[in-house]
């Protein structure tokens, strides 16, 4: 009997709410926490910047700049809002953002990051690829066994150069008289050096939204992806070096 | 589950059967598309992850009355006198309890998510790396609304054949396959409730879905241990009895030569099998008698199949039935 009562209501909801959902959709979807309406409200975007270069970095006059800082400045810009920037660690920052205590954090996060299940993730608006880059004379058919290659250290990629059989050399600073190095595509290219199809990590970059405020969410999506497009985003990374 | 063999079947019913076959692969195949359309469209949604399993789950059935239909085909040997029976009816108690233990497991992720009060965060339609300028929910629905289409056209089919061929676990499969209606419906409000602010709607939706796949799970249990335990024959999908041992027994006492008798009879899926146990008036052309009466018996119904019949001393207990 249950069933029954359920197969006639439950489309019949279905439909309702489809309606109501397609009359409002302009504001499709809505956040649960206002953090959208608060923010425009009070003209104020409240951002948690984690230095990490070259997406954040925080400046002499503790102005956070950046890649991303940029971008974000470009969002709430484009919003009319005034951004307040909140400085600190990765785990207060992201913890005041899971309260609903800040509305965007930036720090060269990636779609891996474990938090993703407790905040909200922006769709990857840049894709960083690590690889090994050549001088010219020896790009085809590169490999890297017992090579010794130059990276900076902090980077993750030593096991993985390791692994693929190479020497890493840890250096403070990669420069262009160099010939063996692993780094970033774009970083790569500005050494004037040349990409080998060895590719050692991907990081697919993100920002952090409050979880569950959608409509946030789906407004910083919209515009990374109108915005922060591949060749944008180089030469952000190129300009801040 | 326990096909007649298709000798014993009228040409009509021998077709349904050859079409069984290809419903429960077309089955198989829809789901299979189902299941790549929801991976690719599921990002964060709980709901659409429960329907996801959901769906996963549904491929079992077709796939154990694909095996079942090969399997009883083999003849019985001097190892399994009886043939292969019991080990089909095993096989659908072991995918009932898998079903079942899997709706606790969807129900437990629902329910934490709610206590946990988790906001899920839907975005932009982002795949493999690559994202779109429209909401994850726009893409979400038409997925579920695909995942629904199939499964009910192909239920409603199967289930009006399960009565016509009397299989109780088509029956059962067919039915989780009607109900996909409410596992995609309830995801779709689920969505759109999270779209309008209430974070905790497509929780709730998994929550929902979960005790469906629940109820099926008991379904399929208890149809798989009736079948095991020897159950009297009942209508297919009612709890009535389908009084054919009375039949039996109103048939069998016209026959002079038959003093007393009484039928026991149990369900095998498709098949009924049993005992008509007789008292016969005199011993004389007795074995002509026994096979009358087995020819009258197997009259009655068309599943009556592996009947035997045993006479007894008119004074046997066993010609009472229990009360």
């Amino acid at each position: 009997m249950l069933q029954q009562m359920a197969q006639l209501s439950l489309p019949r909801a279905a439909l309702a709410l489809l309606a109501l959902a397609l009359a409002s959709c302009e504001r499709y979807p809505e956040d649960p926490e206002s953090s959208l309406e608060r923010a425009l409200a009070a003209d104020e975007l409240r951002v948690g910047a984690i230095s990490s270069e070259p997406w954040v970095k925080i400046g002499e006059a503790g102005q956070p700049m950046g890649v991303e800082a940029a971008l974000i400045s470009e969002f709430a810009r484009e919003l009319g809002l005034e951004i307040k920037w909140k400085q600190g660690g990765a785990e207060e920052q992201l913890d005041a953002l899971e309260r609903f205590e800040l509305d965007v954090v930036i720090g060269g996060l990636t779609r891996a990051n474990p938090w993703r299940k407790r905040v909200g993730f922006t769709a990857p608006y840049y894709t960083s690829h690590w690889l090994i880059g050549v001088s010219p004379s020896k790009t085809s058919g590169f490999d890297p066994s017992g090579v010794t290659v130059r990276v900076r250290s902090g980077n993750g990629l030593i096991r993985k150069l390791e692994k693929k059989g190479a020497v890493p050399k840890i250096v403070e600073a990669l420069g262009p008289m160099d010939e063996l190095v692993a780094a970033e595509a774009w970083e790569i290219a500005k050494l004037g050096l040349y990409p080998t199809d060895v590719e050692l990590r991907k990081d697919r970059r993100a920002m952090a939204v409050a979880p569950g405020e959608n409509a946030l969410l789906t407004r910083l999506d919209k515009f990374l992806i109108e915005r922060a497009d591949k060749d944008r985003v180089e030469s952000l990374l190129r300009a801040a070096d | 589950m326990t096909a007649l063999p298709m000798s014993r079947l009228s040409p009509d019913k021998q077709s349904k059967m050859k079409s069984l076959a290809r419903l429960e692969w077309a089955t198989l195949a829809f789901l299979v598309s189902i299941i790549v359309v929801m991976s690719l469209t599921m990002g964060s949604s709980q709901a659409m992850r429960t329907a996801w399993m959901e769906d996963l789950l549904s491929l079992v059935p077709p796939l154990c009355i694909l095996i079942a239909l090969r399997i009883e085909k083999r003849p019985a040997n001097p190892a399994h006198p009886y043939g292969y029976r019991r080990a089909m009816l095993l096989s659908f108690l072991g995918a009932a309890v898998a079903i079942l233990m899997f709706g606790l497991f969807m129900l437990y992720e629902s329910a934490s998510k709610l206590i946990t009060q988790h906001h899920p965060s839907l975005g932009a339609y982002t795949i493999f790396g690559h994202s779109w300028s429209v909401w994850s929910g726009w893409v979400m629905i038409p997925a579920l609304i695909y995942s629904m289409i199939p499964p009910i056209i192909l239920g409603r089919v199967k289930y009006k054949l399960a009565k016509e061929l009397h299989l109780q676990a088509l029956a059962a499969d067919a039915t989780m396959n009607k109900d996909d209606w409410l596992t995609a419906g309830a995801a779709i409000v689920g969505i759109l409730g999270v779209g309008m602010g209430l974070w905790w709607a497509d929780a709730v939706a998994a929550g929902v879905i979960a005790l469906n796949v629940l109820h099926d799970g008991i379904k399929h249990m208890k149809n798989s241990l009736s079948a095991l335990m020897d159950h009297r024959p009942m209508e297919i999908d009612g709890e009535k009895p389908l009084k054919l041992e009375e039949r039996i027994r109103d048939e069998v006492l016209q026959m002079p030569a038959i003093s007393r008798v009484r039928a026991r009879l149990r369900e095998e899926g498709q098949t009924i099998s049993g005992e008509i146990l007789v008292a016969l008036v005199n011993d004389r052309q007795a074995t002509r008698a026994l096979g009358e009466v087995l020819q009258r018996a197997r009259e009655v119904d068309w599943r009556l199949h592996d009947l035997v019949v045993v006479p007894v001393e008119p004074s046997d207990a066993r010609l009472e039935p229990p009360p």
